[in-house]
């Protein structure tokens, strides 16, 4: 399968140059990342807007621009993946309905609470009548997508097929999240510095990664996706093993992956899992990391998949991303992305020049 | 690979009609409704709006799945692995491996104890678990922990579509060969949420719903497990198990009118129905009973009434089994795949309950008693939020 576009909205000022990663690389001082971007009107009409929530709105804008990277105007498959849909509006309805003690609510906060309001919402604009899918699967939401897009890929060669993955920021989930572990409480947290504080939890982010992916090469298309596996749960010995085997299923072993790019996230009760993979069979290679940039949500792996196909693109991978000192080979032609989340949703993503 | 066939070798079911298949055809059989008054749910609407409820606690459910005292499984969960473990016997699947995936179905999934605890979470450390129970995944994953199942596991969320979702996603990892064998289906509970937001939006009955009929209210609610086995023809072949029915095609497509209302033609229906019948090669005189999504509110009945119009010059034998289980969103696509093969396997068509007056833009009544007929191809549809429309077709097993 090819990367014929890509697209992402995050908490970085992502460059609208073909030639770079980034505009200048947004720091922030608290545990929450909110998008950069905020041009929103450029991409939707004002009268449509008003009652989007913000992952509709992310979502409709990365899939707008990806669409228009390519000019493609219907694509032929509309699939999101979100862990969380849109929590916001979601909130806000339990909240008036315990409030009110069930009492007379309006329906608007109900009818955008639906899961596939995103996916939904990109047909609607585009009056696209093409298969429309929304995977919820946690961390593995976007990877799911992706697996969808890949299979259809395979079955039907020449459709242009609309991928992506979205999560919004809930500021009550925020609250919650510092409660069970999985957001830091240190007041002051650099981002940049994720990776130093010994404590349970994660930074809090949120964006829209999306891409036109087809079973047909575009020139130039980005990338080829080569395989994607996902695994539910895995012990350390075992992510090990489903490592090699993926590699091997593929024809490839370690030697071939140029760059590596995992999901460290900065929770010590987590991160092991990719320490057990950076220091043993992927330890001789360029190491990158991301959610430092971008901060810890259920899709944020689909900002690390645009990374991987940016740096296909580009052949240079971004110095603010690197875990280790190792230089790139002169040409970059795999890239392997694995992540998980508490141990959980791990996957594989396999890219290779095209 | 794609020509593969892909067959149904286990089912298991649970929902106000009975809490295995068996139970379920029987009451299908009697004309035994499960809709009645509100028992377990917590809500000020007991009075005002009869649901499709599962009789069964959760204490119950959890009893009987042997789970440990602080287990953590919210409703959706409990009466999905209650469903699944039924399905998984039937196809004599022991052994779990990462050749065995499971695509689950659910709109709301754990919404019931996020709507209990969303003030309460902080008053007591034991609530915290129930923090991630806000995302869908959640509840899929306690479904897989209790069957056992680590590698492929995914939710689809597409509202009311999401079951019949599961079944073809299912199936596409089975015909790449990702898989030997996946559990799909979906679950959802009743929850205020539910409840109340289609109250919001004027579609629920005060009475026991109508579908097809020219004086429908809207629709009731219910709650439900689903799940099928599926594996490829060959594999089923060669290891002896029987095969309960085919599936034979599927299709997904999007209304793209509204993000609730369904459009005056029924597009995204009639399309998920052509592109189905397309996928398993059949023209729609191949096909002897409609199972609709039928769900007795105004603007669906209508719309998909239209579509199946607009396709079929002649309206093959129809029905919706809604006013057997009501609405049960996710779970729906799931249960009426289970009903279609029932349909299969039995040579039967099931009654549309509570019909008396032919809607009035459509040139068809559906059908309302149960009765022995050749059916060799079902046709099941189901609709959601956000303009999803899916058809799934079965054949019977030769």
């Amino acid at each position: 399968m090819f990367v014929n576009g890509i697209s992402t909205l995050n908490a970085q000022d992502i460059s609208s140059s073909e030639e770079s990663f980034f505009g200048e690389v947004q720091t922030y001082s608290s545990p929450i990342l909110k998008t950069y971007f905020s041009d929103f009107r450029k991409y939707i009409k004002p009268a449509a807007m008003r009652r989007m929530s913000s992952s509709v709105k992310m979502g409709v804008v990365a899939a707008s621009k990806v669409l228009a990277s390519i000019n493609i105007t219907q694509p032929d498959a509309i699939i999101v993946g979100t862990g969380m849909g849109c929590k916001t509006d979601s909130d806000v309805f339990l909240e008036n309905l315990l409030a009110s003690n069930e009492g007379l609510l309006s329906p608007t906060k109900f009818i955008q609470s639906t899961h596939n309001t995103v996916a939904g919402q990109i047909a609607l604009q585009l009056k696209c009548k093409a298969y429309n899918m929304t995977f919820v699967q946690g961390a593995a939401s976007f990877e799911t997508a992706l697996l969808d897009a890949f299979l259809q890929s395979i079955s039907s060669k020449n459709r242009h097929l609309l991928v992506g993955g979205v999560d919004e920021i809930s500021k009550y989930s925020n609250e919650l999240h510092q409660l069970d572990g999985q957001l830091k409480t240190e007041q002051e947290i650099c981002n940049f510095n994720l990776l130093d504080y010994a404590s349970t939890g994660s930074i809090s982010g949120e964006g829209a990664s999306f891409f036109v992916v087809s079973g047909e090469k575009s020139e130039p298309s980005y990338a080829s996706v080569k395989d994607i596996e996902t695994y539910n749960q895995l012990d350390k010995e075992g992510l090990k093993n489903k490592a090699l085997n993926f590699l091997k299923k593929n024809e490839l072993s370690t030697d071939d992956i140029d760059v590596f790019i995992c999901g460290n996230n900065g929770d010590v009760n987590y991160d092991d899992f990719y320490h057990s993979l950076q220091s043993d069979i992927f330890s001789q290679i360029p190491q990158l990391y991301y959610k430092h940039l971008v901060g810890e949500f259920y899709t944020s792996s689909g900002f690390a998949f645009w990374l991987a196909c940016k740096i296909l693109r580009l052949q240079e991978i971004p110095e603010i991303c690197q875990l280790n000192n190792f230089k790139p080979n002169s040409s970059i032609k795999t890239i392997l992305l694995y992540n998980q989340y508490k141990g959980r949703d791990h996957s594989f993503i396999l890219l290779q020049a095209c | 690979m794609d020509n593969e066939r892909i067959v149904v070798t286990g089912m298991g079911v649970t929902s106000a009609i009975g809490n295995n298949v068996e139970e379920n055809f029987s009451a299908l059989q009697q004309s035994k409704s499960g809709i009645g008054k509100i028992e377990i749910l917590e809500t000020v609407h007991q009075d005002h709006f009869p649901v499709g409820e599962i009789k069964m606690s959760n204490e119950a459910l959890a009893e009987y799945l042997k789970l440990p005292d602080f287990h953590y499984f919210t409703r959706a969960a409990l009466l999905g692995a209650y469903a699944a473990k039924q399905a998984l016997q039937q196809a004599n699947i022991e052994e779990i491996d990462f050749q065995t995936g499971f695509v689950n179905g659910t709109s709301v999934g754990g919404m019931d104890v996020t709507e209990k605890l969303y003030h309460k979470y902080k008053e007591n450390p034991s609530n915290f678990p129930f923090i991630e129970a806000q995302h869908p995944g959640f509840t899929t994953n306690k479904i897989a922990d209790y069957l056992g199942i680590n590698g492929v596991v995914t939710t689809i969320s597409t509202a009311c579509s999401s079951g019949a979702n599961a079944v073809m996603m299912g199936a596409k990892l089975l015909k790449q060969n990702r898989l030997k064998r996946v559990l799909v289906g979906a679950t959802d509970c009743l929850s205020k949420f539910t409840l109340n937001g289609f109250h919001s939006l004027r579609i629920l009955s005060p009475d026991l719903c109508q579908p097809f009929d020219q004086h429908r209210k809207g629709l009731n609610l219910g709650e439900a497990a689903g799940y099928l086995v599926l594996e490829t023809e060959e594999d089923a072949k060669k290891r002896n198990q029987p095969i309960l029915a085919y599936l034979e095609g599927y299709a997904n497509a999007n209304d793209a009118h509204h993000q609730t209302a369904s459009s005056a033609t029924g597009e995204g229906s009639f399309l998920a129905m052509q592109q189905a019948l397309n996928n398993a090669n059949l023209n729609p005189k191949q096909i002897d009973y409609i199972n609709a999504h039928g769900t007795a509110t105004p603007n669906n009945d209508l719309s998909e009434g239209t579509a199946i119009q607009r396709l079929f010059q002649e309206t093959p034998t129809l029905s919706s089994t809604k006013a057997f289980t009501g609405h049960t969103l996710a779970a729906a696509g799931a249960i009426e795949a289970v009903f279609s093969i029932l349909s299969l396997q039995y040579q039967c068509v099931f009654p549309n309950l509570n019909f008396q007056t032919k809607m009035e833009d459509l040139n068809f009544s559906p059908h309302n008693s149960f009765q022995k007929q050749e059916v060799n191809y079902v046709l099941s549809n189901s609709f959601g939020f956000g303009g999803n429309c899916s058809s799934l077709i079965f054949s019977k097993a030769l």
